[in-house]
């Protein structure tokens, strides 16, 4: 046995209010597996830091929202927002379950072509299209949802080359009573700018409006505000059809659903205030009900990223070093920074041991490997005593990590699907020097020897 | 523009004409009807006659001012024609004997609109009564006429010139057949003949058959085999055989069984009123006959007998043709609804089920929502909101109006039931297709619709609840003869819906499936919108090589308001879209017509957005194949329709839609879309069809 390591007596203020009677043994939070796989098992394997996605969780959520939609409404479809997470597999898991593509700009494009969508399963949204970008998705079909008149100029010019009428969308935007309003993409319905940019679409006569798209912001913790959304878009609806001679075949209401997350600064736990998918599709299909006329119901898409993803994925990271602050919180590094966690700006992970441990609960520390003052993934939580190889979880961040992530400092780590029946792939593997080198160029002069 | 009016209105008289002398025969075919009348004029006297009658009844339509529109068919005109004959038989042609022929004939289109009218009521057909009714009498008069008589009583004999060269048992058939027309010669008979085969072998078969069985059974009754023969009257036998068999009903088995019937009611009936009428020395005419058959129409009416040809097509082989697509593609015998719901639903309940639907209320359905492993709720079930077909929406099945309501009811909680109000809240729709449906169990207070409101099929009526005689929250339709709760119901069939990757239309689903509801995509919808006057152009190629183009335009009939495409040469097809399908029901043209091909082609097209879908259709040998295949074939299917009943298999994916007809030989199609209205391309086997732009 070897001797236990000495180490400076402190006190350590204990925050109570778990419990009157005294003992403040919060309850360990602990995540022994995902999707049925041992962790320490996947952390043998294949080392730390890793991403892991739970592929039946996925599949389970998509069902689940697409069933809440489509039990209301008889014409609905789910275009995967790419930015939120576009890595192959993932991409590949929703387009199977049978998700189009949203993409927002021509690299997202090119990836949901290389990947096998047809251009008339894309949704290019985004204020920015390059023009080339725009001809090859006109040449290939893509719902192409305008948000400038520049663009309406540019797409007026394609469709002239191509000798083609060509359908396209508009994104809207709108007051829906909730701040701050996205008013900065799009056309504005109040101020008559939609109706405005409808008109110079008809009166361009090469064009054709087909759709209307909105998205009125992310995290939304009110359902209404999507209620309001929609029912705006279905009587602008009504009055371009009535205005004009085009026929409205979809409308795209976006995304911006929540996920289980803890906002910092929200008090009450995501359980309580995050609203479930049915009453999301309560909310938009009974505003599309409401202000309809007659039965030709519109295709309805939706955008739906973080709501789908997020909780399917997780960080598992290492404790490589540990020591005591100046005022007594214990501070742990692990080897998994804010460089792979984009979210940490917004949220209050869900941090979980993967063995139950003895031992009081401690106020902690957890700061990531980065050489920066900033890296701190979570700088008040309870934690009993762990000591380097000691693995955390750290959850949901499905959402926006893996694309938002940065190469700084160090490699970005292997990412990982645990499959339905158990089987675990590597879905992206760990950066080496080569990837970084690959796109630099040295200036002969510049050679070292 | 006068002048092209008058032609106009000159050329519907005499498609009339033509058209009121094939009509006797119970032929649609105005070139048969020229041939007929040039034939007529062996017989000055009854050629001349027919003229006059019809020139007399149109001249009087025209007087009173009639839309030429209604003589076209020749329907309203061919009783006075043979009134007009009818006076050319008897006398010779002189001044008097032309009067009497107008006003015979022009009393002849009355009575025709008079019975047409109290008759028409009942939709069974007048067929010669008036011309009956009007000789009977005008023989009648005649009798005191003796001026007419003396001087111009007509002399036939040379018609029955060569007569002697063929047996009387044949001769004698072509005699009666040449009577229909007072022509009793063998010569003129064997001409009508040669033009009823051609026209349908049905028929021809029929009158041959109907007139043999008439007069073995008149033989045995009577015990002369000559004298049945040589009854003048047995061409009733002919026309009743015809009529009961291949034009008043679908041509099959049964009907051949009744029109043999019926053929055995007209012997009694010729021989019993000759004994009656030739004591006032007036002819029996087609009184037997039109007993007969309008008797037995009368009655098959009432009892909405399957087989009743409610749609009358040119030919006995057409008419079955569009029966059996009616049948098999719309099952037209039963009513049909949409889906009450959106989404994947459940079957609960199905008709004659264990539960409640069974006696009066058996041909109902009962929907909930089932997870992947088959639980209707979450959590443990305990509260009405575990369940997830709660209060999801219900979507009207019909167009229509909505006749009675009732939304005050709880949703009983679970474990509770309603049993003084099984129903529970409910909505009673009068569909416009001329039915009642009704859905129940919506919960309390959900209802969007009110008395008096007309909603669209698949409009929002309410949500799922737990109201009334219900375990848990679900959806129970129903289809009813009248507008009161817990009226008796009749079986119904869903328009169109999901399993699996198929859509299945006017089907039923069988208890414990899972059937997903169907909607139309407003894009392809407003693709496949034709409309009127649009002309649309297409090139034919066969092995990449050109060999043909034509034109389409799209049209609506005058009468229906129905729809089709009309090529140069007139052939028509009907198509039709609703409920998110679009589909072509009927051709009425030429064998060789590109738009038969388009026809077979796609008979049917799911308007959905999905990816990849499949669906089931049939056809007949009357769409698939021409010539003499064709007519073989669809004389076979009066038999026997089975073999005949071509099933296909269409796949669509995105704009393509791949198809396979089981018919003969397996045929081979491939469709595309427009990007931005109608077809762009047909291939059916080696033929290419494409559009020109």
């Amino acid at each position: 046995m070897s001797k236990k390591e000495y180490e400076k007596p402190v006190i350590i203020r204990v925050e109570s209010g778990f419990s009157k009677a005294g003992v403040p043994l919060p309850k360990q939070r602990v995540r022994k597996s995902i999707g049925g796989v041992s962790i320490n098992e996947l952390v043998n394997k294949y080392g730390s830091p890793l991403f892991v996605f739970e592929e039946k969780s996925i599949r389970e959520r998509y069902k689940r929202a697409y069933e809440a939609f489509s039990t209301r409404y008889p014409n609905v479809e789910f275009g995967w927002s790419y930015k939120t997470n576009y890595l192959k597999a993932i991409c590949a898991v929703f387009h199977q379950e049978g998700a189009i593509a949203e993409v927002v700009s021509e690299f997202e494009y090119q990836k949901a072509r290389e990947l096998g969508i047809e251009g008339k399963d894309i949704i290019y949204n985004g204020p920015y299209k390059p023009y080339d970008s725009l001809m090859r998705a006109v040449k290939e079909g893509a719902k192409i949802h305008i948000d400038t008149f520049e663009e309406i100029n540019d797409l007026e010019r394609i469709a002239k080359e191509l000798k083609k009428e060509v359908p396209v969308a508009i994104r809207l935007n709108m007051d829906t009573g909730v701040y701050p309003q996205w008013s900065r993409f799009g056309f504005n319905i109040e101020s008559g700018q939609a109706m405005d940019a409808v008109k110079r679409i008809e009166a361009g006569g090469v064009l054709r409006l087909n759709g209307l798209h909105a998205h009125i912001g992310t995290f939304m913790l009110d359902p209404h505000a999507y209620y309001v959304e929609t029912s705006k878009m279905v009587q602008f609806m009504n009055s371009v059809e009535t205005k004009s001679g085009f026929s409205i075949e979809y409308i795209d209401v976006g995304g911006g659903f929540a996920s289980k997350n803890r906002l910092k600064g929200i008090y009450q736990p995501p359980e309580i205030v995050v609203p479930s998918i049915d009453d999301y599709a309560e909310a938009i299909t009974s505003a599309i009900y409401e202000n309809i006329h007659g039965n030709r119901y519109p295709k309805l898409y939706l955008e739906t990223g973080r709501h789908l993803i997020d909780e399917a994925g997780y960080l598992v990271t290492s404790v490589v070093a540990s020591k005591t602050l100046p005022d007594s919180r214990r501070s742990y590094i692990v080897d998994a920074g804010v460089n792979l966690l984009y979210t940490y700006f917004w949220y209050k992970f869900n941090i979980e041991l993967t063995e139950e441990k003895s031992g009081i609960s401690e106020p902690s520390v957890i700061n990531g490997p980065l050489c920066m003052n900033i890296d701190v993934i979570e700088d008040s939580i309870l934690l009993p005593r762990l000591k380097r190889g000691d693995m955390l979880v750290i959850s949901p961040v499905g959402a926006y990590n893996v694309t938002q992530w940065m190469q700084f400092i160090r490699y970005r780590p292997r990412v990982l699907m645990v499959m339905e029946d158990g089987s675990v792939e590597i879905i992206r593997e760990s950066e080496d020097l080569s990837d970084i080198e690959r796109r630099e160029k040295l200036p002969k002069k510049l050679e070292i020897r | 523009m006068k002048i092209v009016s008058a032609k106009k209105e000159l050329k519907r008289y005499l498609n009339s004409t033509l058209s009121a002398y094939a009509e006797v025969l119970f032929i649609q075919n105005r070139a048969i009807g020229a041939v007929i009348l040039a034939v007529t004029f062996v017989d000055l006297g009854i050629g001349l006659g027919a003229l006059i009658g019809i020139v007399s009844a149109l001249a009087f339509a025209a007087f009173v001012r009639m839309d030429p529109q209604f003589l076209e068919s020749g329907f309203y005109i061919y009783n006075p024609l043979l009134v007009g004959m009818s006076v050319g038989f008897l006398f010779k042609i002189s001044l008097l004997t032309i009067f009497l022929a107008i006003v015979a004939s022009i009393l002849a289109f009355l009575i025709t609109i008079v019975m047409n009218s109290l008759l028409s009521s009942y939709g069974v057909p007048i067929l010669s009564l008036p011309f009956a009714t009007v000789s009977s009498v005008l023989y009648l008069a005649s009798l005191n006429y003796s001026n007419l008589f003396y001087e111009s009583l007509n002399n036939h004999a040379f018609l029955t010139v060569g007569e002697m060269c063929l047996p009387l048992w044949i001769s004698s058939f072509f005699k009666s057949m040449g009577t229909i027309f007072f022509l009793p010669s063998v010569w003129v008979g064997a001409i009508f003949f040669s033009l009823l085969l051609l026209h349908s072998r049905i028929a021809a078969v029929l009158a041959l058959g109907g007139y043999y069985f008439g007069v073995w059974i008149h033989s045995l009754l009577s015990g002369s085999y000559v004298n049945s023969l040589l009854n003048p009257y047995a061409f009733n036998y002919i026309l009743v055989a015809a009529a009961l068999g291949g034009i008043f009903l679908v041509p099959g088995i049964r009907s051949y069984l009744l029109s043999a019937l019926g053929v055995a009611v007209s012997v009694v009936l010729v021989d019993a009123t000759a004994i009656f009428w030739t004591l006032y020395k007036i002819p029996v005419f087609t009184l037997p006959f039109n007993l007969s058959v309008i008797t037995f129409l009368f009655v098959l009416r009432l009892l909405k007998y399957r087989e009743f040809a409610y749609v009358i097509k040119r030919t006995p082989e057409n008419t079955l043709s569009y029966y059996l697509l009616s049948l098999f593609r719309f099952k037209s015998h039963e009513s049909a609804v949409f889906l009450p719901f959106s989404g994947k639903w459940s079957v609960y309940q199905g008709f004659d089920d264990v539960w409640t639907h069974q006696g009066r209320w058996r041909y109902a359905y009962d929907f909930v929502i089932r997870d992947e492993n088959g639980s209707s709720y979450a959590f443990d079930g305990s509260r009405l909101e575990d369940y997830y077909a709660y209060k999801k929406p219900v979507l009207s099945p019909v167009s229509g109006y909505v006749v009675e309501t009732l939304s005050s009811l709880p949703d009983n909680p679970i474990g509770e039931v309603d049993n003084i109000n099984n129903w529970g809240n409910y909505v009673i729709i009068y569909s416009t297709a001329g039915f009642y449906v009704e859905v129940s169990h919506l919960s309390q207070n959900s209802l969007k619709v009110k008395k008096g409101d007309f909603v669209e099929a698949g409009q929002i009526i309410g949500l799922c609840g737990n109201s009334g005689y219900s375990p848990e929250p679900h959806i129970h339709i129903q289809v009813q003869e009248g507008p009161h709760l817990g009226s008796k119901t009749m079986p119904f069939n869903f328009v169109a819906y999901t399993q699996k990757e198929e859509i299945k239309f006017y089907d039923r689903p069988e208890k414990g499936e899972s059937i997903s509801s169907f909607s139309s995509d407003k894009s392809l919808d407003s693709r496949l919108s034709f409309v009127l006057d649009s002309v649309y152009e297409f090139e034919v190629f066969k092995d990449m090589a050109k060999i043909d183009s034509f034109s389409l335009e799209v049209k609506m009939d005058r009468f229906s308001g129905r729809f089709f495409f009309e090529d140069e040469r007139g052939n028509r097809l009907f198509f039709a879209k609703e409920y998110g399908v679009f589909y072509f029901y009927d051709y009425v043209g030429d064998d060789e017509s590109y738009l038969k091909r388009i026809f077979m082609a796609v008979p049917r097209i799911a308007l959905s957005g999905s990816r990849r879908v499949v669906w089931r259709d049939f056809l007949t040998p009357r769409i698939v194949h021409s010539g003499l295949k064709r007519a073989l074939y669809m004389f076979l299917a009066s038999f026997c329709y089975k073999p005949f009943l071509y099933g296909g298999v269409w796949e669509k994916e995105g704009n393509l839609i791949r198809g396979e007809i089981r018919g003969d030989k397996i045929f081979k199609s491939e469709t595309v879309i427009d990007e931005v209205n109608g077809f762009a391309s047909i291939r059916l086997d080696e033929i290419l069809i494409r559009r020109k732009k």
